[in-house]
């Protein structure tokens, strides 16, 4: 289960929906068969796929298509939610 | 979730004068975010994508709400890669999955139907006889077939002569039977309603794994897709690749056949230009939303969806009920997809917590897409899109950038789509 759902909707609440909208893919505590799971990663790093992705400069097959839903600030939110939450 | 906690749990449903005493004596962090006997109650319509995932995130985002779903069936079949079934390289206890997650989540599912709304009253009643009281009711019916639509086409449904399989399960199951039944040379005829309906690529996929299968097994067989759009309505290049290069010569498209009516022991279809006569027959209904959805009166649009505020997906003319899932009026370019469904569930479990809590909701949500089709047995392609509130036109727009579909027929795709199924069957049920 995701880190202290109370405590991460009042850091960031509408960034926490966005990032629950991966969990479709990516399952709510990391998913399986290639779609890695997002929890507790590095927010820096994980920003920056996400922001090669957007750009198309990522081998992705729908990745570029998603991450172009978000601006670089909103996506920086989004890593920011996965950073806070617990590894799986 | 631990054991331990899943037993306290467990323990705190079994009496409200139980949880009484453990939440007065704070015995622990869970026991005090579980609700107590006045919390708000929200009650939930339907175990399918939209309305298990709305229970679900309801929990996690307003831990003090208590949440009560009621869903007809027993278990939970999912309609995504049932296809699969009549291709013949899944079986339909793959697709199967029971409410024991959402259970164990603090979640009180019953497993029954539901026979009145009252709105003003805020109450629902269920078919055993009693009647559940709501702060908030979420609707999520899914589809009914409007079979009085098409002469021929309910007494066909009602005797069972006529299968649609458009809701994964025991259908499913037997038209495999008719197509294994059928010898080789025969013909195989699927009627597609005209748009929308559920699953917009899922008719088209159907045709692409009855080829594949008949290419395996009956290749002097064919598929007659008779399509009352005038062009396949999703995926169009990819599918038109499928049949040309994997299942070359099984299958013939018609596109703008309007379906006038069904003569299902002639297994037999009327259509503006002619009459078709098939081996085994399969009509998609037109649909409109469940049935649910008429009781409460949340029936907006062409007497068959419901009209929702996107923000929240509390109903146009209804306060208080939220309506998800393929029983909505949708957007531009909005499929009525389980991964959308997944979504209206995210934004409107979060509405309500936000509303719960005296807040507003998200003024500006935003869902994702993703449709994966099995061409064959192992390639699949994909259509995507993301879709964000607009203020000023108030419905939901596709993003500039995010619509789009594979580039071609992949087998990397088929892995992701494997994956994505149980993922978002994770998801949704816990």
């Amino acid at each position: 289960m995701a880190a202290g759902p109370s405590g991460t909707l009042r850091a960031d609440t509408q960034a926490e929906l966005w990032a629950a909208g991966c969990a479709a893919c990516h399952a709510t505590a990391g998913g399986e068969g290639g779609f890695p799971a997002l929890a507790g990663r590095d927010a820096g790093e994980l920003l920056e796929l996400l922001l090669r992705q957007r750009a198309g400069a990522a081998d992705t097959t729908i990745m570029h298509q998603h991450a172009r839903g978000f601006s670089e600030a909103e996506l920086a939110r989004i890593a920011a939610v996965f950073a806070a939450q617990r590894r799986p | 979730m631990s054991a331990p906690d899943l037993r306290r749990r467990g323990l705190l449903q079994a009496g409200a004068g139980l949880l009484g005493t453990l939440a007065a004596s704070g015995c622990a962090t869970r026991a005090s975010l579980a609700p107590r006997r006045n919390a708000p109650h929200v009650v939930v319509i339907g175990g399918g994508f939209a309305g298990a995932t709305c229970a679900r995130y309801l929990r996690k985002w307003s831990p003090g709400t208590r949440v009560t779903l009621a869903e007809r069936e027993p278990r939970f079949v999912s309609c995504p890669l049932s296809n699969l079934v009549l291709g013949g390289s899944r079986n339909i206890g793959s697709l199967t999955r029971d409410y024991a997650g959402l259970r164990a989540e603090g979640i009180d599912v019953i497993n029954d139907s539901v026979t009145a709304i009252d709105a003003a009253a805020r109450t629902v009643r269920l078919a055993r006889g009693d009647t559940l009281r709501y702060d908030r009711l979420v609707v999520a019916p899914g589809v009914d077939m409007a079979a009085d639509e098409v002469p021929g086409l309910a007494s066909a449904m009602a005797d069972g002569s006529l299968l649609h399989a458009w809701k994964a399960g025991l259908q499913t199951v037997a038209l495999r039977r008719q197509l294994e039944a059928m010898p080789d040379g025969g013909l195989f005829v699927l009627h597609i309603p005209r748009a929308p309906y559920r699953c917009p690529p899922g008719p088209y996929e159907r045709a692409c794994q009855v080829a594949w299968y008949f290419r395996q097994h009956k290749p002097r067989s064919k598929v007659l897709v008779l399509d009352a759009n005038d062009d396949i309505v999703s995926k169009q290049g990819l599918f038109r690749a499928a049949w040309d290069t994997l299942t070359p010569g099984i299958v013939e498209y018609r596109g703008g056949q309007q379906l006038l009516e069904v003569d299902a022991p002639r297994k037999t279809v009327r259509l503006t230009f002619g009459e078709v006569r098939a081996d085994v027959l399969n009509v998609i209904p037109p649909q409109r939303a469940g049935a649910v959805a008429a009781m409460a009166g949340l029936i907006t649009a062409n007497e068959r969806w419901c009209g929702v505020d996107f923000r929240s997906f509390e109903s146009r003319v209804a306060p208080g009920i939220h309506v998800l899932g393929d029983a909505i009026l949708a957007a531009p370019q909005m499929p009525k997809s389980g991964h959308m469904a997944n979504g209206h569930a995210k934004v409107c479990a979060h509405a309500i917590a936000a509303l719960l809590d005296g807040r507003e909701p998200d003024p500006e949500p935003v869902i994702g897409n993703t449709c994966y089709s099995f061409v064959n047995d192992r390639q699949a392609v994909h259509v995507a899109s993301v879709h964000r509130y607009d203020a000023a036109k108030r419905t939901m727009l596709v993003v500039d950038g995010t619509f789009g579909v594979s580039p071609g027929l992949n087998d990397r795709e088929g892995a992701y789509a494997e994956a994505w199924a149980r993922n978002i069957w994770a998801d949704t049920l816990g």
